[in-house]
């Protein structure tokens, strides 16, 4: 099979950047469909509502054990991340998985506050639920679930007694992006916000301590507003036009793209975004409107892989996840989470309300050794049958079984020092005779660590 | 998995590796590259470690103005501590009952208290003041921090560990324009999961990936991302050559101070250490949450004492607290507060001049907000840690202020 060469090196992009990368067979089937209908083929996912999951076993068996304390919780919670991963690794939607990722980190939400796994875990089915679909119905969600009730306080917010928390996150991080409104705009807002409130892990409305006093919220009013008023205004009637479209668009971008994405991708994303005063803002046709962009197609520039891309894009290349739905038990190692925390990135643990940083923040010293550790102790447990299928491939030669590694970690092709590492490699463990298998290995274990797979 | 020896157990196995066969690799022998003899200090031999209290420290609950009506008028007995309560440092404010060894400290002249720190045009947003106080620029003029670009302007060969963050990431103050400092989260984690340089196959692998890692490019996330990668590997090597990878992980602020202090006392050239502490965003139930972060900070402080006691030269260390702002005047009615500006920063050290400076802001005289007047600009503290503590270059040149900025070094060091 014949692949266009620039095809191919745009599926394999969009796979690493719109999934969790693909092989180099896969990036050749899709290439040959076309780019595409490859974008296509990744935005067609139903809503997850359809496709119930078994979450809620890891919360019966939490409840069965009615051990609560905060220490079971958190490791429970790992179980959870745990799964997450498998689900993220084996999801026939990755794109749904990956945007699902995105969403926690714009929305995002600790469990080290609340301690509550039943909530956590909702925050999360509901991302996942609404991770193509409309942002306006989304910004209403995240404005009633219990996780974000009581992470960012609006739980304890009521009518005489405002807590501002919420509101201005709302505004500086999930909507409009900061100096897009003023002080009186988030007392405002935190007024219009009043009346929500957490019980058995549930959140729930109560009109008897909302406040249905006068507001004026970013120059509009004076009225009665609440809090699908406040999700409407700032989405459809900031004085300063398609503001909260526009800041959307940047910081999703810059998650799938690049950091300070282009500013004509960004009006583009936020034109096909926008909908009109009271209409959906459909999350998937921004999404496909920055895929087909030649800047996002093209890129010259490259990216680092974030901890949870690069765990769960390897777990998929070496078939080492097990079936998310088969459930967890308490024994169940939870490495893939662990290993995604110590290189910064421990899921349902953002650092703060503002997510993760992303971009140049992921190279430290911290995390590079953490991505390294991860790499040799991955190529060491890949099952046996895995490493003598890879040096069938190379006829039993282990120098050549670069190439078959490649083809699973979707590397089209190597850097110079990549190829010399790798020579060097050989050269010493061919000198102190190694085994056939330990050299397969540690041809993965340098391919995994490399520039090459880490970045995207 | 089958029964196949894989790597990693022949390894452990022993299995006849020729460890010997080759020649000791350059930074494992005697007097190598690294750890011992070219060690950069700063000029002038001191260390700074620097202590964030991340989500807004609530000044008003750490250092009280109890002799303030005002204070108790807009605080209720839920939130407020009471005159009999606090830890007085003068006949209006005293530190928040924690804080005990803070204050003892402060009692023997080893602590500075500098009141009424922030900027003008304070921004609420955590993100937007953090990135002021890490930067050292209220107007976002910088995207390096202000200590990494301590560290790009007095350069040193001979150490790949001159600062030092504790934890899983690097802030953005020791990120600079050239040179960052090194993340760590314990002793005991960094090191090579595959082996230390003298196994044989991780030797090969090391090798190996540090040939793949030296590509050279114009990408400046591929280039941050290969340094960082480089710098990880020098680091490891440079540690590991305290011996101390058998350390338990820091399970608390302090273990991670005294973590911190190893790292600057250690023979590495380490100038610069920084310490992280979150939780500081008390909008709801503030009274219980930030008294517990209060005992941690003085348990911080203790350990802090201690470790530097046991250098012999405790007057060469200073540990330096902030946050990105302090919180409102006034109750939100949830028993919390919401974000405000002007806070105190402890220096403590007994090479500081201890005592208090700038000034309490009015709690009456507020800004447009509802928020504290700053009285003193947060440059003005870190000025003498550049100009006088650390030395080597001025602060002018790291801080980038000019002289229409009025800014006047508070003299505590």
């Amino acid at each position: 099979m014949s692949v266009d060469p620039v095809v191919q090196q745009q599926v394999a992009r969009l796979f690493r950047r719109a999934a969790f990368g693909a092989s180099v067979d896969t990036v050749n089937q899709w290439a040959a469909q076309g780019y595409t209908a490859t974008v296509d083929h990744l935005l067609s996912f139903m809503p997850a509502a359809q496709r119930p999951d078994n979450a809620e076993v890891i919360l019966a068996q939490q409840m069965a054990t009615g051990d609560d304390t905060q220490s079971q919780s958190s490791r429970n919670l790992r179980l959870f991340a745990q799964w997450w991963f498998n689900r993220m690794a084996t999801s026939l939607y990755p794109l749904e998985e990956k945007l699902t990722l995105y969403w926690h980190g714009h929305f995002a939400t600790s469990f080290y506050k609340s301690f509550l796994l039943g909530a956590t875990m909702g925050q999360n089915r509901m991302l996942r639920e609404n991770a193509g679909g409309d942002f306006r119905a989304l910004c209403n969600l995240v404005t009633g679930d219990p996780a974000m009730l009581l992470w960012l306080d609006n739980a304890y917010n009521v009518a005489g007694h405002i807590n501002e928390n919420y509101a201005r996150e709302f505004m500086e991080l999930f909507t409009l992006g900061r100096d897009m409104y003023t002080q009186d705009d988030v007392v405002n807002v935190a007024r219009a916000f009043t009346g929500w409130q957490v019980s058995n892990e549930m959140g729930s409305f109560n009109d008897s301590v909302h406040d249905h006093g006068m507001k004026t919220i970013l120059g509009n009013g004076p009225a009665d507003y609440g809090s699908g008023d406040v999700v409407d205004l700032v989405l459809d009637h900031h004085p300063q036009g398609p503001v909260a479209a526009t800041y959307v668009a940047q910081r999703v971008a810059s998650f799938f793209h690049r950091p300070n994405p282009e500013s004509a991708v960004v009006q583009a994303m936020a034109q096909s975004f926008m909908g009109a005063a009271g209409q959906p803002y459909p999350i998937k046709s921004m999404l496909r409107t920055l895929f087909l962009r030649p800047e996002f197609m093209n890129d010259t520039l490259t990216g680092i892989k974030c901890p949870a891309e690069l765990v769960a894009g390897a777990i998929i290349a070496l078939n080492t996840a097990t079936d998310p739905t088969v459930g967890l038990t308490t024994s169940t190692s939870t490495q893939w989470a662990a290993a995604s925390a110590s290189m910064g990135q421990d899921l349902f643990a953002p650092p703060n309300v503002g997510g993760w940083h992303g971009g140049r923040a992921w190279a430290n010293t911290a995390g590079a050794l953490a991505r390294y550790n991860f790499a040799t102790t991955l190529a060491d447990q890949v099952a046996n049958d895995i490493v003598l299928q890879t040096l069938d491939q190379a006829e039993g030669v282990p120098r050549n079984t670069v190439g078959p590694w490649m083809n699973r970690l979707g590397l089209l092709s190597l850097s110079a020092t990549t190829q010399q590492g790798i020579g060097q490699y050989l050269n010493a463990a061919n000198a102190a005779l190694d085994s056939a298998t330990t050299i397969t290995r540690g041809i993965l274990a340098i391919l995994l660590s490399s520039p090459d797979y880490m970045l995207r | 998995m089958t029964g196949e020896i894989t790597r990693r157990r022949f390894l452990t196995a022993g299995g006849g590796l020729a460890a010997g066969a080759l020649a000791a690799p350059l930074w494992l022998r005697p007097g190598g590259l690294f750890g011992v003899m070219d060690a950069h200090a700063s000029a002038t031999g001191r260390k700074l470690l620097v202590l964030m209290l991340g989500g807004g420290n609530d000044g008003l609950n750490t250092v009280v103005p109890y002799s303030n009506p005002t204070y108790y008028s807009k605080r209720t007995a839920d939130l407020a501590w009471q005159p009999s309560e606090v830890l007085p440092v003068s006949a209006d404010l005293g530190l928040n009952p924690k804080l005990a060894t803070l204050k003892a400290a402060f009692d023997r002249g080893q602590a500075a208290i500098i009141l009424g720190v922030g900027y003008p045009n304070h921004d609420l947003s955590h993100f937007g003041s953090m990135d002021v106080w890490q930067t050292g620029s209220p107007a976002h003029a910088n995207t390096s921090g202000w200590l990494g670009r301590y560290l790009d302007l007095t350069p040193a060969s001979g150490s790949v560990v001159r600062a030092a963050a504790i934890g899983y990431t690097l802030p953005q103050a020791l990120t600079g324009d050239t040179t960052s400092g090194v993340s760590l989260p314990s002793f005991g984690g960094f090191v090579f999961a595959d082996g230390p340089d003298s196994d044989a196959e991780a030797s090969r692998l090391h090798s190996a990936h540090l040939t793949c890692a030296s590509e050279q490019t114009t990408d400046p996330i591929a280039a941050a991302w290969l340094a960082s990668d480089n710098q990880a590997f020098a680091a490891v090597r440079a540690v590991r050559s305290l011996g101390l990878s058998g350390a338990p992980a820091p399970q608390t602020v302090a273990d991670q101070v005294a973590m911190a202090v190893t790292l600057l006392s250690s023979n590495l050239g380490c100038d610069v250490a920084f310490v992280s502490m979150g939780g500081f965003d008390d909008h709801a139930s503030e009274k219980p949450a930030h008294t517990t972060l209060m005992a941690s900070l003085d348990a911080a402080v203790a350990r802090f004492q201690t470790a530097v006691a046991a250098t012999g030269a405790p007057q060469d260390y200073l540990m330096l607290t902030f946050s990105e702002f302090g919180r409102r005047v006034e109750e939100n009615g949830n028993g919390g507060t919401d974000h405000g500006t002007a806070a105190p920063m402890f220096a403590v050290s007994s090479g500081v001049k201890g005592g208090l400076y700038g000034a309490q802001p009015s709690l009456d005289t507020l800004d447009p907000d509802g928020n504290m007047v700053s009285q003193v600009d947060f440059r003005e503290v870190y000025m003498p840690v550049i100009d006088t503590w650390l030395g080597g270059v001025s602060s002018q040149q790291v801080l980038g202020y000019s002289s229409s900025d009025n800014l006047v070094a508070i003299p505590y060091v």
